[in-house]
């Protein structure tokens, strides 16, 4: 069908385009290790038009999408949430079957006939509606295939992966123990994620209704220590702090003797805040009410001096920046030449308005870094707080 | 009576489409005294998303934006030159390492999260309240510029001609992370836009504070 062609065209094209952008992370080793660790995952027959091509693509977000020209993208985010080989496993079973079971097509055809009747109602009303910067992009498979089917599909995956996982060895149990990580909600992004309704379908099916422990395996943090921590930097950069902060306690606790996992985590506390680790009650109700509405939460200017402002802020944020200045420390000593966790004194301390101590973390951290552009934003930080009245630094 | 309110109404509303559609550059007021002058400029590969609504769905999403990201960024190189300043090489084409790529990526998605702030409340801009944070310095390929320039544009192309597209330009302070200028205009959505690129963006940035004033 031309819709299918179509389809397919679009999906080499998404193929690129996150090549292009970078956005999907190389490492032969690791790219080795999931086209190895999904082969047992795979039909006996390729379907037509597929090439199986498993991919990492750096997003600090949770969801994996299947391609239906068989391009599977495990977003970093989702990796770093992943305990060990068998969720994995259980993850990649799932999407395996959305590209072997067509659900794209499928999702294609469906929203192109009720496309058909909309647009040609919406040919009446296009001389009246101007302006309006409606995406609908629910109308097109790719879309689904990206950012999920529906819940007859996904159960479907899920199902499948379930058989494949038992099939091969693998513990069916820890798909289900990935769905209660994803349903523990950190960050507003991840309201109205489908993984609590699933958990119940998979102990249904899975024939118990005992709640399944932690399974982390080292090896699986070894394999992937590189990536977690650029997950953990896109996690800062996208005000994900509560995720940063749970991603590098991941790492410091597995390496507690490893200088750089230690300055992320001092760094990922410093970054929370006056926030505390896991949203509060009042917070997760405000995001289900923004959510249900389909409306971005608002945006507020000076959000971390509007919170530490109140008292339970205040003393939150003394309390992460503690942490914070105890990582830091614990790096400096684990690592000397290490320059970094010096520049996360400095800023830690013009924040709490400790101008000496931050100026002489900031000449410390001059000393040890090698980068000149380094060296001259900390020499930009310390002209900025000798120039500032004591106790009035931010 | 009723005729004539109607017709009031429908003045206003016609009078506002103008309105909707005027372009706005928000300038840092370092930048629009002269503090700043942006001599060179690091452009970053422009972000668009694009999406052509036909009679059978969504179509050329991928293959269309990234045609128009490159003439975007031709574009804008162009522009700036001919402002007299000095564009620096394409970052992205320069990186080769995973640790260069992730930078560039890192950095796109610092911005789409400032960008969200300056959709939503453009004038911060004047006062500098928006900013990327001076870890923008420790960019190595933008160490030589004054200003990096983030592009993103979102293009709905619908049957009949229709559609909507707004398009953003933003300079941000290599050293202190502060946007000094954010220019959104609206471009008009037609089969060909690319070759309307050059033209909007000419418009778009002529009241920007460049070296050289804008050609004719």
């Amino acid at each position: 069908m031309p819709g299918d062609l179509r389809l397919l065209e679009e999906c080499a094209a998404a193929d690129q385009q996150f090549e292009r952008r970078a956005l999907v992370y190389h490492d032969a080793a690791l790219e080795e290790y999931l086209t190895d660790l999904a082969a047992a995952a795979l039909p006996a027959q390729t379907p037509e038009k597929v090439e199986w091509q498993f991919r990492i693509l750096r997003a600090p977000v949770e969801r994996p999408f299947a391609l239906p020209n068989g391009s599977i993208y495990i977003p970093s985010g989702l990796l770093a949430r992943i305990e060990n080989d068998d969720q994995l496993f259980g993850t990649l079973a799932r999407e395996v079957c959305h590209v072997s079971e067509r659900h794209a097509y499928l999702t294609n055809q469906s929203l192109g006939r009720k496309f058909m009747a909309t647009e040609v109602a919406g040919f009446a009303a296009a001389g009246v509606i101007l302006g309006s910067l409606i995406v609908n992009d629910a109308r097109s498979g790719l879309f689904a295939a990206v950012s999920g089917y529906s819940r007859q599909f996904e159960e479907a995956a899920d199902r499948a992966a379930v058989e494949r996982m038992k099939g091969t060895g693998r513990d069916p149990a820890q798909l289900q123990r990935l769905f209660e990580i994803q349903g523990d909600v950190l960050e507003p992004a991840e309201v109205g994620n489908t993984a609590r309704d699933r958990v119940s379908y998979l102990k249904t099916l899975l024939g118990g209704a005992k709640t399944i422990g932690g399974a982390p395996d080292a090896a699986y943090l070894d394999r992937l220590r590189p990536l977690f921590l650029q997950d953990i930097q896109l996690d800062l950069d996208t005000q994900q702090y509560r995720r940063g902060v749970a991603g590098a306690r991941r790492i410091a606790t597995a390496y507690p003797d490893d200088a750089v996992a230690a300055y992320w985590l001092g760094e990922a506390y410093r970054f929370l805040g006056p926030r505390t680790e896991r949203p509060s009650n009042e917070e997760l109700a405000t995001w289900d009410r923004f959510a249900a509405r389909r409306v971005p939460l608002p945006v507020v200017q000076n959000e971390r001096a509007s919170l530490a402002a109140t008292s339970k802020g205040e003393a939150t944020l003394k309390e992460n920046l503690q942490k914070a200045e105890g990582l830091f420390r614990k790096a400096e000593r684990l690592d000397p030449t290490f320059a970094e966790p010096y520049f996360g004194l400095g800023s830690l301390y013009a924040e709490l308005g400790k101008k000496e101590e931050a100026i002489e973390a900031y000449r410390k951290y001059m000393e040890l870094a090698t980068q000149p552009y380094d060296r001259d934003r900390a020499g930009r930080r310390i002209d900025a707080l000798a120039s500032t009245p004591a106790g009035g630094v931010k | 009576m009723k005729a004539a309110i109607w017709v009031f109404w429908g003045l206003m509303v016609a009078a506002c489409i103008p309105l909707a559609r005027a372009q706005h550059p928000y300038l840092n007021k370092q930048l629009a005294s002269k503090q700043v002058v942006i001599h060179r400029a690091l452009v970053l590969p422009a972000m668009v998303d694009f999406t052509k609504l036909t009679l059978t769905g969504a179509e050329g999403r991928y293959a269309n934006a990234e045609r128009i990201s490159a003439a975007f960024y031709a574009a804008l190189c162009r522009e700036l030159a001919a402002r007299g300043v000095e564009v620096l090489p394409d970052p992205m084409g320069a990186a080769k390492t995973d640790a260069e790529k992730f930078a560039v990526v890192e950095l796109q998605t610092r911005y789409d999260t400032v960008s969200l702030q300056l959709q939503k409340h453009p004038g911060w801009v004047k006062e500098g309240r928006v900013t990327l944070d001076d870890r923008v310095a420790r960019f190595a390929p933008g160490a030589g510029a004054d200003a990096l320039v983030f592009v993103r544009d979102h293009t709905v192309q619908k049957a009949l001609g229709t559609g909507d597209s707004v398009s953003e330009v933003t300079f941000v302070d290599t050293k202190t992370g502060e946007v000094l200028a954010y220019v959104v205009f609206y471009p008009a959505v037609s089969a060909s836009k690319d070759t309307h690129i050059a033209s909007d963006l000419h418009n778009a940035m002529h009241n920007l504070p460049l070296p050289l004033p804008p050609q004719q």
